[in-house]
């Protein structure tokens, strides 16, 4: 199930808030908050449960175990057991596939590439799980005697397929005691909405303009043929419109995760700032998925020896955080490539280039580019399509420069271009506090205030709503994470 | 003024009591209408399909998921208010952007036209560039307001009151294409791609025809055009990527066998092209433009053309055909509705039809070449001309008594052209390709082939009536295969 479809909303979440607000007991909100997680995970196949209901009982299990030792050297042995194990499962699962097609490609065998399915969310709650063994290893969270709330963490329908990752330290108390207060639900009820129409008309309107340039039906995949076949301003179109797309789309489930969390006790952080206001690469990765990020850094980066080491080191340290972050995306080449794209930029602005001797807007500009051209890596796979996409930017296939369709697309999309684009910027943020910076000065703003606050939400529903029925195009691209 | 705190507070405090009345009421209201299942929709007039049916469960559906997405499909696809919510969002989405002059592309590439001779078989064995036909192409209609096929085989009066027309022409929804549109000035402009091997294909197959019906019957070959090439001038046509129907014609003309009589029309309808002989807002040309493409067919078979004032006339108002449904209703397009005007034949009005029923039978019925459709849906009005596009058709012409014969062979473009013919001939039979061997799967003929149908009814003139995208069209060409012998 994804939270951008009717029933999602109208049956199950509404189910959900309503139950949670009718019971009140912390013991018995938690066993419903499970159940419909379950349910909620249950939906993408039975068949991807037993596995994480297996994760969650390892990772359960090795930090109980952990909990109850005294010696340190023990306790490493099995936090290292546990990590093996569970990046084994998750190796098994998600790279499978990919490392044998490499070996076929070298050695010529194997011949037959076993097709594993990829159970929805792996990586987050993964990742969650990780987070929380290793925080337990470190004294930085107590341990979880029960399983079953555990695997709530794990499970928890807010988070567990697209991210956040969340921590378990940041929502422990938050299981075991929370509560729902007036404010917070009100903000969460603008957040989720806010969300939802992010990802229900804009999202999904950026990747409407994608498909349209490469004339592509709904039901249809996209062929390297049509990407060679694509002219240079149709390529830059694309471009921008996936880099859009793809900022609004995450942000979106973020926003929508953070919301429902509010509506029902649980306080998630902030996943992303704004990351196309980001003045060079740095700043950026700053802004952008930092719950992945600050796991790389915490649990990667920072063991590894950080930058408080020699120059050598610290440029290896980065490059191996910059390779997992681009496996972790997807088991394919150039998701690799695309991490490794941002260690060359992140190694070059800490050593090669001093960023602040560029003025700040050639910098943004500069900023945008390079992030734009890493999504086109990240968007086109290994299968013939990434060296076309990225020929056809700079008029390498042989196609005209512009062409009809693409000026007509553009045109046709101009004002909705320009409005997501300014949904990426704080615009938004800025006048929802201007107003409520107003309404404490007089009383006319104070009304005006608490219409607005009162209606938008029921007016970005019927918004969504409208997008979702009209539109055949709701992607989910968070699978292969 | 400026709100003491314990104003603000009290203010806020009833605010965020209102705001979340009104989000969880409207969620429970919205849920409560999911929830009333005798109301979710069965078909959507809009899109013209049949919407998601409830998955049946399985264990396999369950472990795989497949049985939840295809709930969480049908929950979507028969929401009860999903018809008004998509036209309120078309409208939306005409506030994105400049949408006077749009292009709905399919992601298709033209071939060069090769100038000199070619080798036929060699060109239809090479593979094609050709991107696949959309699916939800428009004219399989369905029927608004009432059962598409309203009579049961057991019981089957031909009582022509029953059948309402609309629909029910069982033809592969590939096959029903208008495939790209370039929409400019409040019309769409249906774009044509030459496909060299897929065109090669095509006089293949008339020609493999022209050898089995030589010395028996003779075979007129009618390319028709669609609008771009006709409408547009050629600088814009070409900016569109569409190649030049003219060329493409005298391509297709030129690999022909000799023995075929090849209509050209290009030139006439190009010289008319400021005239009413396409619709703005669907992909088949008026009648108008079919009686210049007859003009021209009387010439090559050496006859007398009728003058259009010698008909009478009928004029249903309103049409908005498959260019405003695939444009996603284009406004500029709903700003200029067609009118479909329709010249009744001088001999007689009658015909025979067969609707399939949807089951793989056919029902017969007595029926008029050009039909009242005023109560018709106002995207159905094309279906005035011939019964529309049924299987297998047949008018005896009682006012020609020298036993002359016809078989058109033809796609929807056809349907507008065949009133004309009427009265050249006693015998007029017409079969629509797509769904021509079903019909012969029911009615008992082993063998679907036209050259079959000639021989059985003795007929003299076979009019092949295709438009020119269609002649270039794989999936077309893959029904074609097993009638054109």
């Amino acid at each position: 199930m994804v939270f951008s479809s009717l029933l999602f909303v109208f049956l199950f979440f509404v189910s959900n808030i309503i139950t949670q607000a009718v019971v009140t007991d912390i013991r018995k909100k938690n066993i419903v908050m499970l159940c419909f997680s379950l349910v909620f995970y249950a939906w993408a196949g039975i068949r991807f449960v037993p596995l994480l209901l297996l994760m969650t009982l390892i990772c359960w299990a090795a930090a109980l175990w952990i909990s109850r030792c005294r010696r340190q050297e023990q306790k490493k042995l099995i936090l290292v057991l546990c990590l093996v194990l569970v990046l084994l499962i998750l190796g098994i699962f998600k790279y499978t596939g990919f490392f044998l097609r490499n070996v076929q490609l070298l050695l010529g065998f194997p011949k037959v590439i076993p097709a594993i399915a990829l159970p929805i969310g792996i990586s987050f709650y993964t990742f969650q799980l990780l987070s929380y063994v290793i925080d337990v290893y470190r004294g930085d969270t107590e341990v979880q005697e029960r399983y079953w709330l555990l695997l709530l963490y794990a499970s928890l329908f807010h988070q567990c397929i697209a991210g956040p990752i969340v921590r378990y330290r940041d929502v422990n108390q938050d299981i075991l005691h929370r509560r729902v207060k007036r404010t917070e639900l009100s903000r969460g009820i603008t957040r989720f909405t806010v969300g939802l129409a992010k990802k229900a008309v804009l999202a999904n309107g950026c990747a409407a303009v994608v498909r349209d340039v490469f004339g592509i039906a709904v039901d249809e995949d996209l062929t390297a043929a049509i990407v060679q076949g694509t002219p240079v301003t149709g390529m830059w179109l694309v471009m921008l419109a996936y880099t859009l797309f793809i900022y609004l789309d995450f942000s979106a489930y973020s926003d929508m995760a953070i919301g429902m969390g509010l509506m029902c006790g649980f306080h998630y952080k902030e996943n992303f700032n704004y990351p196309y206001t980001a003045d060079s690469v740095t700043d950026f990765w700053r802004r952008w998925h930092i719950s992945l990020s600050s796991f790389f850094r915490d649990y990667v980066y920072i063991p590894l020896g950080g930058n408080r080491c020699s120059r050598g080191r610290h440029i290896f340290n980065l490059f191996v955080v910059w390779g997992l972050t681009g496996m972790w995306h997807g088991a394919s080449w150039n998701y690799i490539l695309w991490g490794l794209y941002y260690f060359v930029f992140l190694v070059i602005e800490k050593y090669l280039v001093d960023t602040e001797r560029i003025p700040r807007p050639a910098r943004h500009l500069l900023t945008l580019l390079i992030v734009g051209f890493g999504w086109i890596l990240f968007r086109f796979d290994g299968s013939g399509q990434l060296g076309p996409a990225v020929k056809g930017l700079f008029g390498l296939n042989g196609n005209a420069f512009g062409a009809l369709t693409v000026r007509l697309i553009f045109r046709n999309n101009l004002f909705f271009l320009l409005f997501c684009c300014l949904a990426a910027t704080p615009l938004a943020k800025t006048l929802g506090n201007m107003l409520r910076n107003l309404s404490q000065r007089s009383t006319l703003w104070l009304t005006v205030y608490g219409v607005w606050d009162a209606a938008l939400p029921v007016l970005l529903l019927v918004l969504s709503m409208m997008s979702l029925a009209g539109n055949q195009y709701n992607p989910f691209i968070y699978f292969q994470f | 003024m400026r709100p003491t705190k314990q104003q603000y507070q009290r203010s806020r405090y009833r605010a965020i009591q209102v705001k979340q009345l009104l989000f969880l009421g409207f969620l429970v209201v919205m849920g409560f209408i999911g929830l009333l299942w005798f109301a979710r929709p069965k078909t959507s007039t809009v899109e013209k399909r049949d919407l998601a049916q409830f998955p049946s469960l399985s264990l396999k559906g369950l472990w795989d998921g497949s049985f939840f997405s295809g709930v969480e499909t049908w929950y979507a696809d028969t929401y009860p208010l999903r018809e008004g919510l998509i036209d309120a969002d078309t409208k939306l989405e005409q506030l994105y952007g400049i949408r006077g002059e749009q292009m709905i592309s399919n992601g298709e590439k033209a071939d060069e036209i090769p100038t000199g001779t070619v080798d036929l078989a060699e060109l239809a064995g090479r593979s094609t560039t050709e991107a696949p036909l959309p699916s939800d192409s428009g004219s399989v209609p369905v029927a608004s307001g009432s059962p598409v096929s309203p009579v049961s085989t057991e019981a089957a009066p031909p009582a022509t009151t029953e059948f309402n027309g609309q629909g029910a022409a069982d033809v592969t929804e590939d096959l029903v294409q208008s495939g790209d549109i370039y929409i400019a000035n409040g019309a769409g402009y249906g774009v044509y791609y030459f496909s060299e091997s897929n065109s090669a294909r095509y006089c293949l197959l008339v020609n493999q025809l022209a050898k089995n019906l030589a010395g028996k019957a003779q075979i007129y070959s009618m390319l028709c055009p669609i609008s771009a090439g006709v409408m547009l001038s050629d600088e814009v046509r070409e900016s569109t990527g569409a190649s030049d129907e003219n060329q493409a014609t005298e391509w297709f003309y030129r690999n022909m066998d000799p023995s075929v009589k090849t209509v050209s029309m290009f030139n006439s309808l190009k010289a008319h092209n400021d005239q009413y002989i396409f619709f703005r807002t669907d992909h088949h040309w008026t009648a108008l433009g079919a009686y210049y493409a007859y003009q021209e067919w009387c010439k090559v078979k050496g006859v007398t053309p009728h003058e259009l004032s010698q008909f009478e006339t009928k004029s249903f108002e309103g049409f908005l055909g498959t260019f405003y449904s695939n444009s996603n209703k284009n406004a500029s397009l709903a700003a200029n509705p067609d009118t479909v005007t329709a010249y009744v034949p001088m001999g007689t009005n009658s015909m025979e039809m067969y609707v399939a029923n949807g089951d793989g039978s056919f029902t017969k019925y007595d029926w008029r070449i050009v039909n009242d459709v005023s109560d018709y849906a106002k995207s159905e009005l094309y279906a005035t001309f011939a019964g529309g596009d049924q299987a297998y058709n047949y008018v005896h012409n009682t006012a020609v008594t020298d036993g002359s014969s016809v078989l058109i062979v033809k796609d929807s473009y056809g349907n507008a052209f065949i009133p004309f013919l009427i009265d050249h001939y006693e015998h007029i039979y017409w079969i629509d390709f797509r769904n021509y061997k079903k019909w012969c799967a029911w009615a008992g003929y082993g063998d679907p082939s036209i050259s079959a149908l000639v021989e059985r009814q003795g007929i003299q003139d076979v009019v092949l009536c295709h438009n020119i995208s269609i002649a270039g069209s794989s999936t077309a060409l893959d029904v074609m295969e097993s009638i054109y012998k």
